[in-house]
């Protein structure tokens, strides 16, 4: 794997990490806008930041209360 | 006319609610996270430390071709089942709400409520397939060697038919079934049996649907666009017509509320 | 001149007849109030008269050539739901453009009605910020921006307050006059107030359908109170001399006539009052309410 030498691992990485946190941020700020919420907004807080890409899916097809 | 105002209507209320911003994004990291686990899957193991000193951890090379490919496959898996989720309530939703009775008092074409819809998310799945297939190619580049921008093309193109497909699916259960969770179950258990008869007969069924991602790997690693590829986007198209049909008219039938 | 109408509608589900063999016609430019308790299929008639539910049999003709009669009709049904994530102002003007409006005439008409029912200054704000009255004037808008020639309402104001039922009430009074409005109340008075014509449903079926004029003389209670100044057993005994007077009653100082007809005793009664100089100080025919006027419908 001499691409090793070539390629920085941090900037191969950095995309993916970039893309991760807007995905993050768009989540907790519709969570911060939305009035209604399936469950307490401090568990889905938690779940978005802790579980990565998995937690805003969820917060997004589940945690928001139909309008 | 009216196609655009409900056309419309959709695009914003996937705008406002932020469709538009999380599953283009969803998908983006669905399509590069195997590739790159890929990539960098020998330079894990050796940090893991368990390994003999002076073992040497032979990967199999992997083209660009066969990276791409894991990408389309991390797409057929959760790229579906995320589309599949954002659209379960696309009908269901509003009727359960009430909504339906106070739009569908109004002189609406059926053909254009149903249509409107899906061309809304049909336009958000491409848009989102095109952005994540683009970042996939880059890295396919970056790390495995050069994919040429045609086959990078014709896959996208290609694959798109299937996302349509499954959208279609999608909104034809929803004309019928009472709520969400039961067009979700509908959709994935039939997207199963298909990928089951697949399993089972699709060798022998050279234009079977399932057999998309076959083929676009043969394309991939041929350069060539062969007749059987052709056959199955054709025959996956007139599915996609006749479930769009079938919806329109059991919708006309329906009692809405 | 009639618009529109139902033809021996039936609608079951299972083995209940919700409606049951409805027949009426509606005319142009009337108030038409649909009276008739919970559960008594009015809901049921609109669905139909609007076309998002079918009859099981009979049917509704609309005299028009048009082909969709959606198009025609204006609809708010009793718990209007809305896009809630619109704002009003856009709400308005997505109705507008469903009816084939187009967008220079839709933003138009928008901002008239947005005034006209007073929900203007909220009209940038999203609707699920909107108050039960706010939403339900919202609903009046998108019902008539396509100036409909018949205007169906579903309990329109048994949801509000006094005040805003008097507001909804005055709206639809004022609409009267450009086009044909049906609402269905279980609360008479309000029908009382804005309707020129009634149709009381009852478990299903059609008791009557008139105009309020016309029941209110069939049901008439033929009964007359009067006051005098003065011995009032006197004039007793001289009323029970007259023919139209069957039974004369004294309740608290007043006399509690009942008439064979109101008309005929009416004319004798005050004859009466002119040739022997009767000091009468009162005179009152007892209204039938709508309220009576049900009851009394239902029991037949």
């Amino acid at each position: 794997m001499e691409a090793f030498n070539d390629l920085n691992l941090f900037q191969l990485l950095v995309p993916l990490i970039i893309i991760q946190f807007i995905l993050v941020i768009v989540a907790l700020i519709d969570l911060i806008k939305r009035e209604n919420t399936l469950g307490p907004k401090w568990m889905w807080t938690l779940i978005i930041i802790f579980v990565t890409t998995l937690g805003p899916i969820i917060y997004f097809v589940v945690g928001r209360k139909h309008d | 006319m009216q196609w655009m105002t409900l056309f419309n209507k959709e695009m914003l209320e996937n705008w406002r609610n932020k469709k538009w911003l999380w599953v283009p994004l969803v998908m983006m990291i669905v399509t590069i996270m195997d590739p790159i686990s890929y990539y960098f899957l020998p330079y894990i193991l050796e940090n893991m430390g368990d390994m003999p000193d002076g073992a040497i951890l032979e990967m199999p090379a992997v083209k660009a071709e066969a990276a791409f490919m894991m990408s389309i496959e991390s797409l057929s898996m959760y790229g579906a089942l995320i589309l599949i989720l954002i659209f379960m309530g696309t009908i269901t939703n509003e009727r359960q709400l009430g909504i339906t009775e106070l739009i569908l008092a109004k002189p609406i074409d059926y053909r254009n409520y149903i249509t409107a819809k899906w061309a809304a998310y049909i336009s958000l799945a491409i848009i989102s397939l095109l952005v994540s297939l683009s970042m996939s190619w880059y890295y396919t580049n970056l790390l495995f060697g050069s994919l040429s921008i045609q086959l990078f093309i014709l896959t996208v193109a290609f694959y798109s038919v299937w996302f349509i497909f499954v959208i279609s699916l999608t909104i034809f259960f929803n004309t019928f079934c009472k709520n969400a969770g039961l067009v979700v179950a509908c959709t994935i258990g039939s997207l199963f049996s298909l990928s089951g008869i697949n399993a089972v007969v699709g060798y022998r069924l050279t234009w079977f649907p399932n057999q998309l991602a076959a083929h676009l790997n043969e394309m991939l690693l041929t350069s060539e666009v062969s007749g059987a590829l052709l056959g199955t986007v054709g025959i996956i198209i007139c599915l996609i017509l006749l479930l769009l049909t079938v919806s329109i008219i059991i919708f006309q039938r329906k009692e809405l509320i | 001149m009639t618009i529109a109408t139902v033809k021996n509608v039936t609608k079951s589900y299972g083995s209940t007849d919700v409606l049951h063999n409805v027949s009426f016609s509606l005319t142009k430019g009337n108030c038409i109030a649909l009276i008739g308790p919970n559960g008594a299929g009015k809901t049921t008639l609109i669905r139909i008269l609007i076309g998002l539910i079918k009859p099981t049999a009979g049917q509704c003709h609309f005299s028009t050539e048009e082909k969709d009669i959606r198009s025609l009709i204006g609809y708010l049904p009793q718990h209007p739901v809305f896009h809630s994530w619109m704002t009003g102002e856009e709400f308005l003007i997505y109705s507008a453009k469903l009816a084939g409006i187009p967008p220079k005439e839709a933003m138009i008409r928008t901002n008239d009605l947005l005034i006209r029912v007073g929900i203007d200054n909220a009209k940038h704000k999203p609707i699920r910020t909107y108050s039960g009255g706010m939403k339900q004037r919202l609903g009046i808008a998108q019902a008539i921006i396509h100036r409909p020639m018949l205007l169906l309402l579903d309990e329109p104001v048994s949801a509000l307050d006094p005040l805003g039922r008097r507001e909804v009430l005055d709206l639809l009074d004022s609409l009267k006059t450009d086009m044909t409005v049906l609402f269905s109340t279980h609360i008479l008075s309000d029908a009382d107030e804005v309707s020129d014509d009634v149709i009381v449903l009852h478990e299903g079926k059609v008791i009557e359908a008139d105009s309020i004029h016309t029941l209110r003389k069939k049901y008439q209670t033929t009964k007359i109170e009067l006051t005098f100044d003065g011995d009032i057993t006197k004039y007793k005994n001289a009323l029970l001399q007259l023919s139209t007077v069957t039974d004369v009653q004294i309740i608290r100082q007043t006399l509690h006539l009942t008439v064979t007809d109101i008309t005929d005793a009416r004319k004798e009664i005050l004859e009466s009052v002119r040739d022997f100089a009767w000091e009468l100080t009162s005179f009152i025919i007892n209204r039938t309410s709508l309220e009576d006027l049900f009851m009394k419908a239902v029991q037949q």
